[in-house]
């Protein structure tokens, strides 16, 4: 089962938010506040770790209730999603996510990069997909 | 490493989907004839097609980074390595080749032997040496390579067109941007 | 590029160039009104849409069963070619119009590119031309004429092995299928004629709408311009066989596009 999903750009701005099963439904800018937690805590982890040289920043945080598991792309971007904890396969989800990202939101030309995707056929392609996975 | 990229660039050519490069070329040409008349003025068109290549670059980069699952490159000759055996193979099914590296190994040039977009183009005398025809090209690498924290200055050296024998472009590390390096990346 | 020997110079006084056709009035190639979707009640052509069962004329359908039949017309460029092409001679005479249909003149090697790589540059040049007109209306006559160039040269290529369409239908069903494939790797889905030169080509799932959406709350989904473009292409296509027509399109619900072709006698 797939909670939700949340896209940040490089600012940490929260770009994309939607969810895919039984959760409380927040403010809008509760979703945005979380979304910049979210970007604050994947950099001070970064900085914490005690492994010298570079650390990838937060890749999955597991607890009794759900998992987080979260993809950065080189560029800057961050999905990640919260699913229940033995959810398998979430880092293949978010690759596919990505690879929705790049067609149906970067193709779109009327999408403005950086910006809020509000794109009807990436919300119904991400749905068929995180849907599909739950299943 | 040569080999590892070359590979990686025809699987992933071999996995994307693909169409016949006729309308591409005829296209592009179409938009070049249309920039000439919009702007008399030809470094002014040069500028323009820089311009809508970097837009182009910024957003082919995630496709080229999802699709080819590349990771960080060490440096920035392993850069230049991907962008001429992964980048040029995934798009326009061509690999172009890398030299003249300077000594800082900031500089180096991009040689594309057979490049589409010149396909059955010729170029009036008047146009030799000033049009830089693929000029665009110069444009996706630098925003695509800004995209992942490097920025660039790309310009034509040779171009097919002008009688000379391949297309040549220069590509010039200016800086890392390494603030905006994503948090682990390092 | 235009190899003198292809059948096309030799239609009938048409000539080849992109200098030839005039443009066509501009607003009745446009989008939204004129000419959009014949229906049977209002136009002026009488019983298009009960015409689907006349003769040869049926809707194409994605097997190919009708361009089996007419194959002393065109032998499709498809990669399943007959082998026969090995035994032909280069050279074809220009005034030997019979030899064309045996003797194909061989094409060069298709080349192929990623189909994002078209699709990127498509809306950067497509957001060129919105931001550089003045308005939408010449917006979409640049697209049209850009369109129209291009279209006339790649059919130039395209039809290179193929002999000369003695008849409208014929070029028509080209575009439908060689020239449609070549671009979007489909053929298109439907085809109608009320036989007085009016075609009604439809694509259910066009190619340069699949990754385009708006804002579920938006009001405006005008996408014309990505669409204009297309129309401009078969207007050039067939300006090069010789029949000169005016393209309009009506887009339908998500990514069908309608295509009219009405021919100018």
């Amino acid at each position: 089962m797939i909670y939700s999903l949340y896209i940040l750009n490089k600012a940490g701005t929260l770009i994309y938010q939607n969810d895919y099963g039984p959760t409380e439904k927040l403010s809008h800018n509760s979703y945005i506040r979380l979304g910049s937690t979210f970007h604050s805590l994947h950099a001070i982890a970064s900085n914490l770790s005690p492994v010298s040289g570079s650390s990838s920043g937060i890749e999955l945080i597991e607890t009794d209730t759900f998992k987080l598991q979260c993809f950065q792309t080189h560029t800057g971007i961050k999905f990640y999603i919260i699913a229940d904890p033995n959810h398998p396969g979430l880092e293949e989800i978010l690759h596919g996510i990505y690879e929705l990202y790049t067609d149906y939101v970067l193709k779109n030309p009327f999408y403005e990069i950086e910006m809020q995707i509000r794109c009807d056929l990436f919300d119904y392609k991400l749905s068929r997909l995180l849907k599909l996975t739950t299943d | 490493m040569n080999k590892k990229y070359d590979k990686l660039g025809t699987d992933v050519f071999n996995k994307v989907e693909k169409i016949s490069s006729e309308l591409f070329t005829l296209t592009y040409g179409a938009l070049v004839t249309q920039l000439i008349k919009d702007y008399e003025d030809i470094e002014q068109v040069n500028i323009k097609l820089e311009q809508m290549g970097y837009n182009i670059g910024i957003r082919l980069i995630e496709e080229f980074l999802a699709k080819s699952g590349i990771g960080r490159c060490q440096d920035f000759i392993e850069t230049a390595e991907v962008i001429a055996k992964v980048g040029f193979k995934m798009f326009l099914g061509v690999t172009a080749h890398i030299s003249d590296w300077d000594s800082d190994k900031k500089e180096f040039h991009l040689i594309i032997e057979d490049n589409p977009l010149i396909d059955f183009v010729e170029l009036p005398d008047h146009y030799k040496h000033k049009l830089y025809y693929s000029n665009i090209l110069c444009g996706v690498i630098r925003g695509a390579l800004e995209m992942v924290q490097m920025k660039v200055k790309c310009t034509f050296v040779k171009c097919a067109l002008s009688d000379e024998s391949t297309s040549e472009i220069k590509v010039v590390l200016e800086e890392v941007l390494s603030d905006l390096i994503p948090v682990g990346y390092d | 590029m235009s190899d003198p020997s292809t059948p096309n110079n030799q239609m009938g006084g048409f000539k080849s160039n992109s200098a030839g056709t005039p443009h066509t009035t501009p607003l009745q190639t446009g989008p939204l009104t004129a000419l959009s979707s014949i229906s049977a009640t209002n136009s002026p052509v009488s019983g298009m849409h009960n015409n689907l069962s006349s003769n040869n004329l049926q809707s194409l359908d994605n097997n190919n069963n009708r361009f089996q039949q007419p194959q002393q017309y065109f032998q499709p460029q498809t990669p399943t070619q007959q082998p026969q092409q090995s035994q032909m001679q280069p050279s074809v005479s220009n005034n030997n119009l019979g030899s064309l249909t045996s003797q194909p003149i061989p094409t060069p090697q298709q080349r192929l590119i990623s189909s994002s790589c078209f699709e990127f540059f498509y809306i950067e040049m497509i957001d060129y031309i919105m931001k550089s007109s003045s308005d939408k209306t010449q917006a979409h006559k640049k697209l049209d004429k850009l369109g129209y160039k291009v279209g006339h040269r790649l059919v130039e290529r395209l039809s290179n092995e193929t002999p000369l369409f003695p008849e409208l239908l014929d070029a028509v069903k080209f575009i439908c299928k060689v020239f449609w494939t070549n671009i979007f790797k489909k053929t298109i889905d439907g085809l109608k004629t009320n036989h007085k030169g009016v075609f009604v080509l439809t694509d259910s799932k066009f190619q340069w709408l699949q990754h385009l959406s708006f804002d579920a709350t938006a009001n405006n989904k005008d996408c014309s311009e990505y669409v204009q473009f297309a129309a401009g292409l078969i207007k050039g296509a067939m300006s090069n066989f010789g029949f000169k027509c005016i393209v309009s399109f009506d887009i339908q619900q998500v990514s069908t596009c309608v295509f009219t072709i009405k021919i100018e006698s």
